[in-house]
């Protein structure tokens, strides 16, 4: 089964992915790829604790995401994957990950990051990796809980 | 045993802990040493920051406990993540008006320690389907 959700989110597992996409997707695994989280598993235990009862929850580095195992692991459940910013999964797409979508649900507020919407925030740096996934055929619309409309998270003369 | 009266700070989704506080002051009257951590346009980091930065602004050595409303969401993760800051910080999922005002009710003539369990206990009692 294809991935059913690519999001970025840098509140990761928490209750707009669980009750608001992860139960009408009937999701079975919630992968989250980080180097940093994998690096850290106190850490990322932490996190894995909101995954939902009747789901598995991992941890994984990029470059177990690029392995057959994760590709394997994943195409065998309702997946879905989390990244915390735009660099990683424009790094897997870059290294031939396939990524139809990627679902921008939460950039919050940081130094330097100016507001498109209220659950996102970006800079020149995040702008230029959302231009540099389009272009590699990554669809990044911004959308918090699914029920609410889609937006382009950085329109053409959007600024900076 | 009034000096050793506890804080409050509610870590919420949007402005549910402000309501929350706003209508237990309703019942109880107004309360001091309380505070309120909301969610709203932080990262998961952020919140962490926030809910350490409203610890840390109370008086020091005041114990205090942390209410946050969803377990498996990002402020019961705050709540988990965020430091102590040198006094003692008991946490509480699931926060709900009666848990709340067994809370504001006693604390200060109760120990922490008897507290924690009777608001849990009222907060489960609350609820109740038919």
């Amino acid at each position: 089964m294809p991935i059913l959700l690519a999001r970025v989110d840098d509140r990761l597992i928490h209750g707009q992915v669980v009750h608001g996409w992860g139960r009408p997707l009937e999701a079975t695994l919630f992968a989250i790829v980080s180097d940093e989280l994998h690096a850290d598993p106190e850490r990322a235990e932490l996190f894995l604790f909101a995954v939902p009862e009747g789901a598995r929850g991992i941890v994984v580095s990029v470059e177990e995401a690029l392995a057959p195992a994760f590709h394997a692991d994943v195409e065998s459940h309702r997946s879905v994957l989390l990244f915390t910013d735009l660099a990683t999964p424009l790094r897997l797409v870059e290294r031939g990950f396939a990524l139809e979508a990627l679902n921008v649900g939460g950039l919050h507020h940081a130094e330097g990051k100016r507001e498109v919407l209220p659950y996102v925030f970006l800079d020149a740096a995040d702008r230029e990796k959302l231009r540099a996934l389009a272009a590699r055929g990554v669809r990044a619309p911004a959308r918090d809980p699914p029920a609410n409309a889609e937006h382009n998270p950085a329109p053409r003369g959007g600024g900076t | 045993m009034d000096d050793l009266r506890p804080a409050a700070v509610l870590v919420t989704h949007g402005v549910l802990g402000t309501e929350l506080v706003r209508t237990v002051e309703r019942i109880l009257g107004p309360q001091t040493d309380v505070a309120v951590v909301s969610n709203d346009g932080l990262s998961a980091d952020g919140l962490v920051a926030a809910l350490e930065a409203s610890l840390d602004s109370l008086v020091p050595g005041q114990a205090a406990v942390v209410f946050s409303d969803l377990a498996a969401g990002s402020c019961g993760l705050a709540a988990r993540r965020a430091g102590a800051s040198g006094r003692v910080v008991r946490r509480i999922t699931g926060a709900n008006l009666p848990m709340l005002l067994e809370f504001f009710h006693y604390r200060g003539t109760i120990p922490l320690d008897d507290l924690l369990p009777r608001m849990e206990t009222k907060g489960r009692a609350g609820i109740v389907s038919s």
